[in-house]
Parts: C-alpha cells; structure tokens; sequence
C-alpha cells in the first residue's frame, strides 16, 4: 500500500500542467452528462417526492450528495495506480460475494417491492452490492485475463474457470432477483472473454448453453413473461402489460424536436413508472425532445470511444482488460437502458448510468469512471507504467 | 517483440469490432429517436391527448339581475364553504372539537356528521371568509374548504315580489329569479385541462368570463318602486289593511315600472318570510274587481255603438229591483247621463247600461282585454281569474259583471286591461324583463312592446278618456286629482266574496285605477288596499290619494314640478331618474396593516354596484341600507376592517 501511494505522487509529480492527471476529455463528458442528470432527476422525481416526503427535492438532494461523494472518490481513484486493483481484486471480488449473501440476511438486507436489493449500512445509508459486484468481477476478470497470456484459447483454463466465477455471482444476482443486473454482467464477461481472445466457438457453445438457462428464468416469474409479451406486441394490452412501453414511447412523441421543456413533462407524472430512475430517459425525451435525446446518446457514445480509445492504448494487459471492461459496463448499461425506453429491448429494471437516481450506482460507475482515468494517465506517460 | 506485438494487436482489433458494435447500436437507437419523436409521433400524441383529457366543471356565477338602468338587486358573491369526507378521517372525535370550536356549532352535531358513510358532506355553509380562513389553517386531515357563490340582494325589500329569491344551490324560487331561471341558472362550466396519471388535473387554460351567462334587466325602475312601496305601505298602516298592491305601468308598451306589494319581505332572509307574505298577490291573488271594472263596461257599450254618451238612465232613486234582486248604490240619483253613470259610479246606472248589451258581445269584449286568461306576465303564479262562459250566466250575472262582480281579475290584468282602455285600445303583454344581456353586455334578448291585440276602437278609448277625466274632475276620484297634470281613473270598492257564500259585511277592496295622460311615457297606475280596517272603505277615500302621491313623487322625480307645462318623464334616450351626472369616483382598496385587514375607503357618493364591487374586494359582510348614492358608513374611512366583518352603508337618493 505504501509503496502504491510513493508511486502516485511520483506520477503525479511527473505530469505538471494537468488537471491532477483527470483525463480532461473524459471529464468534460462526465460532467456534461451529470449536470443533465440531476436536472433530468430533479424534474422527474420533484412530484414524487413531494407527494412521498414533502419535498420535492428529497431526491434531488441525495443524488447530488452521492454525485458529490462519487466525484470525491473519482479523483481519488483517477490517483492510484491501477496495478493496485490487480491485487485487490480478489479481496474485492469475495468481500463483494459477502455483500451479495448479506442481502438476504434479515435485518441487514432490505426488502423493497419484493426484491432483496439492498444492504442497511451504519448511518442510515443503503447500499446496493449488485452495483459493486459488477466492478469486483471485472477487476477479476481482468487480472485473470491478463494472467493468462496464450493459454487463454484452452478451454479448461481459459473460458471454464471464468465462467464458473461468472455463473456464481450471477446465480446470486438471480436470486435477488435482479434480472437485468445479471443479464449486463453476463455480457460485459463475454465481451471481455472474447477481446481477450476466447475461442469462438467456446463462446457461442457457452451461449447456446446459456439459453435454455435463460429460457428458463425468463418464464419463470410470470412479470418477466409478461415484459417479454408486452416487448413483443404492447398494443396487445395496452392498459395493462403494455402501459408501460406505451407511456414511454408516447413520452418521446410528446416531446418532438424540441421537447416540452424542462419541468413540463406531464408523463412523468404516473403515467411513466419510475421516471426518475428507469425510466428518466423517457422524460428526457419528452421535456428536451429529438435534440436532448441525440445530445446524450452522443455524449454516452463518445464516453465509450474515450474508453476503448483508453483500452486499446494501455500498454498492461490487466490495464487493457479492466478499462475495456469498465467502458463496456457504462457503454451496455447505457445502450440498454435507452433501448427498453424506446421499446427496443423488453422492460428489465436497469438504471441509465450517471443519470438515473440511485446513489450507489452512481457512486460505483464514477469510482470506475476514475480507474479508468487513472489508466488513461498511465497509458499517456507512455513507458513509464509498462510492465514487461 | 514481434511476438509480443502480435497478440496484442489482435486484443486491440477485437476492442475495435466491439466499438463497432457500439456504434451500431449508437445509430439504432438516434434512428428510433428520429422514428418515436417526429415520423410516428401522431399517434402516440393522440393518444397522449386522450388519455391525458380531463374535463372540468367549474361552479359558475348565477346571472345578475339588474333594474331598468343597471343598478344590481341581485348579485351572486363569492362566500366559502367547509365540507368534510369522512372517510378520510380518522380521528373524528379530535376533528369534530376542532371544527365545532371554529364553526360554532354543537359538537355532538359535528361528530354525527363525520360519522357519516359517505365521500362528501356539508359542514357548513357559506361562512365567512374569516372562519373559511381558519378551517383551512387548521389543516384537518379531509377537511375542506371551497368557493361558492351565494345570492345577494343588496336592495333587500325593494322589488321583492318580482325579483323573488333564489336558494342555496342558486336555484330561482320565486319572482323573476323562478321566470328566467333557465337563463339566470349557471350551469358548471365545463373547462378542458390536462390530468396525471391520477386523474388530477395539472394544466388549466385560465378562463374568461362564462359565455353562458345572462343578465336580467328588469323594466323595473327601482325609484319608483321605491316611492310605489313608500305611499303603498304607508297607506296600508294609515288604514289598517291587510295588504295592497300597487302597480306602475308604461300604458303603451306594458312595461312594469314598479310592482309593489304589501307586506314585503327582506330577501336575503326569505327563509325567515311566511309563504303567504311571499306570494307576489299583484299575480296570485284574485279578487272581484267592483266599480272599477265600469271603465270595461262603458268601452263595450260604446264601443259596440248600443249608447249615446248623452243618453239618460233611469238610477231609481239608490234602490232597483233587478230580476228579484236589490241594487243598491251608495249615493241615490234620479236620471243620469251614460256619462255620469260612470263618474258617480252608479251600480244601478251600471246595470241598464248592460241591458243594452248582448251577452256574447259583452263577453266577447271582455275577453279582448284578457279577462279570464292569464296575461303571460313573466311572473311565476300567475292566476287567471274567473270570467264565465255566457252559456253559463244567470239572470244576474251580466248585471254583477257590470259594476265588478261575479267575476274575479288579478291586479296585474286589470291594469293591462286599463291600460289599453285608455291608451287606444291596444292590449300590450305586461312584462318584468327588459332585456337580457350577455357576459359582454351584449343585449341577446329583448322583449320589445308588442301588442296582442286591438280591442276597442281608438275612438272609444278616446270617450272613455274624457268619461273617466271626469271621474278625476268631479265624480268619485277626486282624491287622485293633482293640480295641472291630466289625470284619468276610477274607483272601486268591492265587498270580498265570502268563503261561506254572498259577500262579506265589512271586509273590502278598496282601489283606484288611473292614468297620468299627458306625461311622456303615459302612466298607469293602479292601486288596491286590501280590507282596510280603519273608517274609511272606499277607493275613492282609501286608494285614489295613493294613486295621487305615487304620481307626484314620479313627476318629482322626473324634476317635473306639478305646474309644469313639459311633462316628458322619460325617452328613449334618457331614463326617469335625471341623475346627478357628477362623475363616478373611483376607490382604491388598501390593504391593512395584517394580513385579513382594509383601510375603509371613503364610500361617500359611490353608487350600490362601486360599493358592493370593494365589499367583494375586502371581503366584508356588506350591510345596505335605502337607495341611491353612499352617504353613511361604518366603519368611518381610514379606519381598519377585517375580513368579514360587516360594513353598514347607507344610501340615499340626493335629489328627492
């Protein structure tokens, strides 16, 4: 640790003139894309909270202390040199396994509309473990990616261990039940299975394998079997599996060009389910219309080319495979969650990253954001953070 | 290194095809964009428009009714109201002191309604804003406070019988109120808005002024009902009579100017009126006309050509034996001319007059003049009265008809009826409702003079002029002579039937029928004391100086001294009243120094409607008293009012 710490002010020392070593391209972004988040989460949750809790900026509040908290922990993390987490990922990784069980624990883990989501920390705080098991795994899979060179196109050593890895925490993301966490975590492991350099075929078999699995729980909770239909035809039940879907699309008709304007959503208000959290793109397509809606999808588009520009140029391996694995999270999360707002994809339960309400989401997503700014630094001062 | 170089170059490729994919994903989704905000967005709106449609029915304001210049007599003015949904409520015991405490009602009361199984119920209505104020401060859990309009008359007894009342829910009950309600009557307006999810509406388009509403205009002008119910209850105490009515009425067009009825009754208090004093007897109430009805006697016969207004009649000395039957008149006379029998009012004179007529001819004539059918006057409870068929008269009845009995007339007929005897012989409609205007003061109704029909010559109508311009000069109306003004008219005094059969000893009509016949419009008015109880039992003593004085007070008025040679009261152009043409005053409201307060403005010369305008601005429980122009009020200018408490003012006419 100590010598972790020498080493950041070394390279901290070695890089005047920038802006702490804060990847200023991606900065730029981050904050772009949070100032329209609290402003898109102020307007969609302002009638909320004030009909829950007689403030209609209780929600604004606790997102921008966990906008503040996150930046904090950020620039903190855009500091330390990302060979650290090489070590700590496996700590990380069964310290996140804990976390993950103490959700069904009584007492510790809260039950919130059926779903067993979220852990009761000291002070009256609530965590999400989904949310920090996504970055463990990764660091995980990144260092073992990385360990194992060549060997990786063996299927005993290369695909089935991660896999195995993978198929716990996602059992345990199941049993939540959080079913669009686990569908984003198993496809941020493929992605980086297959950048890796995983046999095609491994993959492929181990997604057909996937399928009767998935098949499987699909049908299993009637809801889940519900979305899909209402994916499938919304109009076929347009009041009630469909009123969901529906109330969305009608959101970015509403909106036009330009939008309504900020504030003026009326879909927001009940019409839209959680239109401050999974649905505040909805609004965004609604009170800043086409324009807005384009604006972000760019904004997150060039987030994701800033990170894999950021992957492609780290000369470490682990370096490489983490930053390719942050951005592919953000970037999924992000793709997906504006899909299933504009009916692309069926209903999941997946908050849109740095916009969407939730503290820990945000905290956790800006804590990767910084790692893989620590990695863009250390990729740009060139040789210097190479490992052989 | 070239090794080295290999794999990573391949990891570096791969990162590429899944930024690749990335951006496919990136360009579906600003194509479903494009598609959901613009191409298919028609749809979507429309059924955005649907769903989020909610229409509203906002309480809309009661129609004003306004006399023949404008001036309010009645007015709906906002008031609050405090309803509960006991559903809602959970600590009924605790809410029920609450509310007993700042309504002032019992607490048990209050609790039986809170126990009420139903969404809505009244706590109390109409309250003072000040109490609305602390209901809502109180912050009851289902408790709630909303606007209402309630019905005020700021002239109280004034007109009382035409404009009636209307109740609690600003539904007309009596008087034009009842006539015009489906006018007056506002409907809730429905007002379109946008709603949430939740059914509550979250976007209103403000709204104007309610396009349905009408305003009634009344052809009453309220000075002289005010001077018709002055004279006419002071002569109903001088008397001691039970009641009377008296009517003001424009001869050519059938306009009611004034319609008074005693005993009258404060409006805004009707619940507190028995019905019998609020019935309007100038339409409900019948009664046998007597003498007056001669006037109808002598159009027909001379109308029909059957007498020579200089042909003598045998009156027998005061006592005739008519087909078994005694005629009696008061005063004996020998021979006297057709026109004399009408001047000296003589009941025999009377009765062989009409054995010149036939009966169908007779009753034919009658008719004309609307006898035994209503006159459609838009007042509610309107009666006929009784005119038999000819196949049913008796020996006798053509005789009684002849000098008023037998058959039964309201007083608003027979001044219909006198009138066009005297104005040439057109029967006009009476009618109340001058016109009816809309929310812009559009004029969207008028009812315009219209004649139903002619019934007598104009050259009979002339005869029975000059006939009963004697009755004023010399005969038994001399008490409703005024010095310089053509005055024409007839008295009546009428034994009351009795219930029990034949007429009644004491009890009388005492009346007085007449016209002002050189004045612009020309007048009638009529006039009827109701079993008077004092000595005198005559129209001639009792009701022809009422007739009188309500006259000279409208030539006063007029500026129009009794001696003057111009005696145009009223035209087209200007009304009766000539008011002071000092120009209206306009008031600012202050606000006190708390919240809830007013400085009381100086209210002096403001007209009622200014004054009722800043009561609505302060909120205060307005208090009127007279007529015309502010000239007292407490509390005096400058000091503090709180809302709703009351502000007295006083008003009175500055030129009589």
């Amino acid at each position: 640790m100590a010598a972790t710490a020498d080493e950041n002010i070394a390279v901290t020392a070695a890089t005047p003139g920038r802006l702490s070593g804060l990847d200023p391209f991606c900065l730029t972004l981050i904050v772009l894309i949070l100032t329209a988040g609290i402003v898109m989460v102020t307007s969609a949750s302002y009638i909320i909270a004030s009909g829950k809790f007689g403030d209609g900026f209780y929600y604004a509040k606790k997102q921008g202390l966990a906008m503040v908290l996150g930046l904090t922990v950020m620039c903190v993390f855009s500091q330390i040199n990302p060979n650290f987490w090489k070590r700590a990922s496996l700590p990380l990784l069964g310290m996140g396994m804990i976390f993950l069980a103490l959700v069904f624990v009584p007492n510790i883990g809260v039950e919130m509309g059926g779903s067993h989501r979220w852990v009761r920390l000291p002070f009256g705080f609530f965590v999400q473990p989904s949310e920090f098991i996504k970055y463990a795994l990764i660091m995980f899979m990144a260092d073992s990616l990385a360990k194992k060179g060549d060997s990786i196109r063996d299927f005993a050593t290369g695909f089935l261990p991660h896999v195995l890895v993978t198929g716990l925490v996602v059992f345990f993301i199941l049993m939540q039940p959080d079913f669009g966490a686990a569908v984003i975590v198993t496809s941020v492991v493929f992605l980086m299975l297959f950048v890796a350099g995983v046999r095609l075929q491994h993959l492929l078999g181990g997604a057909i394998l996937c399928l009767p699995f998935l098949f499987y729980v699909g049908i299993s909770a009637p809801y889940r079997w519900r979305r899909w239909s209402a994916f499938l035809d919304p109009w076929g039940d347009p009041l009630n599996s469909g009123f969901h879907i529906i109330q969305s699309l009608i959101a970015f008709a509403c909106g036009g060009v330009t939008g309504v304007g900020i504030g003026k959503s009326i879909q927001k208000l009940f019409f839209l389910p959680q239109p401050h959290t999974d649905f505040v793109f909805s609004v965004v397509g609604e009170e800043l219309g086409l324009v807005g809606v384009i604006a972000l999808i760019l904004l997150f588009y060039l987030l994701v080319c800033r990170g894999l520009v950021v992957a492609i140029r780290a000369g470490d391996p682990f370096q490489r495979h983490l930053a390719f694995g942050i951005t592919s999270l953000i970037g999924l999360q992000a793709l997906v969650n504006m899909a299933v707002c504009m009916g692309l994809l069926p209903t999941k339960g997946l908050p849109l990253p740095l916009i969407s309400l939730g503290g820990t989401s945000l905290v956790m997503n800006l804590a990767g954001l910084g790692i893989l700014m620590s990695i863009s630094r250390s990729a740009a001062s060139g040789s210097a953070g190479k490992k052989p | 290194m070239y090794r080295d170089a290999k794999p990573i170059n391949w990891v570096a490729f791969r990162i590429v095809l899944v930024a690749v994919l990335f951006a496919a994903g990136t360009v579906l989704l600003m194509v479903r964009a494009y598609r959901l905000s613009i191409s298919d967005a028609e749809a979507l709106k429309k059924l955005a428009g649907k769903q989020r449609k909610l229409v509203l029915h906002l309480e809309a304001r009661r129609g004003m009714i306004v006399d023949r210049y404008g001036e309010p007599v009645a007015a709906s003015i906002e008031v609050n109201s405090v309803y509960v949904n006991p559903r809602r409520i959970s600590d009924k015991q605790q809410t029920a002191k609450v509310l007993a405490e700042i309504l002032e009602m019992d607490e048990n009361e209050a609790l039986k309604k809170l126990n009420e199984n139903k969404h809505f119920v009244w706590m109390r209505r109409r309250v003072s804003p000040l109490i609305a104020d602390r209901v809502a401060k109180a912050d009851l859990q289902g408790v709630f406070t909303d606007t209402e309009y309630q019905r005020f008359y700021p002239l109280r007894n004034l007109a009382a019988h035409v404009v009636g009342f209307a109740g609690m829910d600003s539904q007309g009950l009596e008087g034009v109120e009842l006539y015009y309600d489906e006018d007056l009557k506002a409907d809730p307006i429905p007002v379109t808005a946008q709603r949430d999810a939740l059914g509550r509406p979250v976007m209103f388009t403000a709204m104007g002024e309610d396009p349905k509403r009408r305003d009634l205009h009344l052809t009453v002008d309220r000075n002289i009902q005010y001077i018709a119910e002055r004279e006419l209850e002071e002569a109903v105490r001088k008397e001691q009579a039970k009641g009377g009515v008296a009517i003001v009425m424009d001869a050519d067009s059938g306009e009611i100017l004034a319609c008074a009825v005693s005993p009258g009754y404060n409006l805004n208090v009707f619940g507190k009126t028995p019905a019998d004093t609020r019935r309007n007897r100038a339409v409900a109430d019948t009664f046998e006309p007597g003498s007056t009805f001669k006037v109808f006697l002598a159009a027909a016969a001379l109308d029909l050509g059957r007498i020579d207004p200089g042909e003598k009649f045998d009156c027998h000395k005061g006592l005739y034996r008519y087909n078994g039957v005694e005629i009696h008149d008061i005063v004996p006379h020998k021979l006297l001319t057709f026109r004399e029998v009408i001047v000296h009012s003589s009941n025999i004179g009377a009765v062989n007059i009409s054995e010149k007529l036939k009966k169908t001819e007779f009753f034919r004539i009658l008719q004309g003049f609307g006898f035994g059918s209503v006159t459609g006057v838009d007042l509610p409870g309107e009666r006929p009265g009784a005119l038999p068929l000819p196949g049913k008269w008796s020996v006798l009845t053509k005789a009684n008809i002849a000098f008023g009995q037998g058959i039964s007339v309201n007083p608003i007929q027979l001044t219909a009826a006198f009138a066009a005897a005297v104005n040439g012989g057109l029967l006009y409609k009476p009618h109340a409702m001058k016109r009816m205007t809309n929310a812009l003061g559009e004029v969207v109704r008028e009812d315009a003079a219209t004649p139903v029909r002619r019934v007598i010559k104009q050259s009979t109508s002339e005869e029975v002029v000059r006939i009963l311009r004697d009755v004023v000069q010399e005969g038994t109306g001399k008490g409703a002579a005024i010095a310089g003004v053509d005055v024409v008219g007839k008295t009546g005094t009428a034994q009351k039937a009795d219930p029990a059969g034949g007429y009644a000893k004491d009890r009388y009509v005492g009346s007085f029928i007449g016209a002002m016949m050189g004045t612009t419009p020309r007048l009638v008015i009529s006039v009827a004391v109701d079993e008077p109880g004092g000595r005198n039992r005559t129209g001639g003593k009792i009701a022809a100086p009422v007739f009188r004085k309500i006259a000279e007070g409208i030539l006063a008025l007029c500026g129009s001294g009794p001696n003057q040679a111009d005696r145009i009261l009223a035209s087209a152009e200007s009304p009766f009243k000539k008011f002071s043409q000092c120009p209206r005053k306009k008031v600012k409201v202050r606000k006190g120094p708390h919240s809830g307060e007013w400085v009381v403005p100086d209210l002096k010369g403001l007209d009622m409607r200014q004054v009722l305008d800043i009561c609505g601005k302060m909120k205060c429980d307005a208090a009127f008293q007279g007529i015309g122009h502010a000239v007292e009020q407490d509390p005096k200018p400058g000091r503090i009012l709180k809302e709703g408490e009351a502000l007295k003012v006083s008003f009175e006419d500055q030129q009589s």
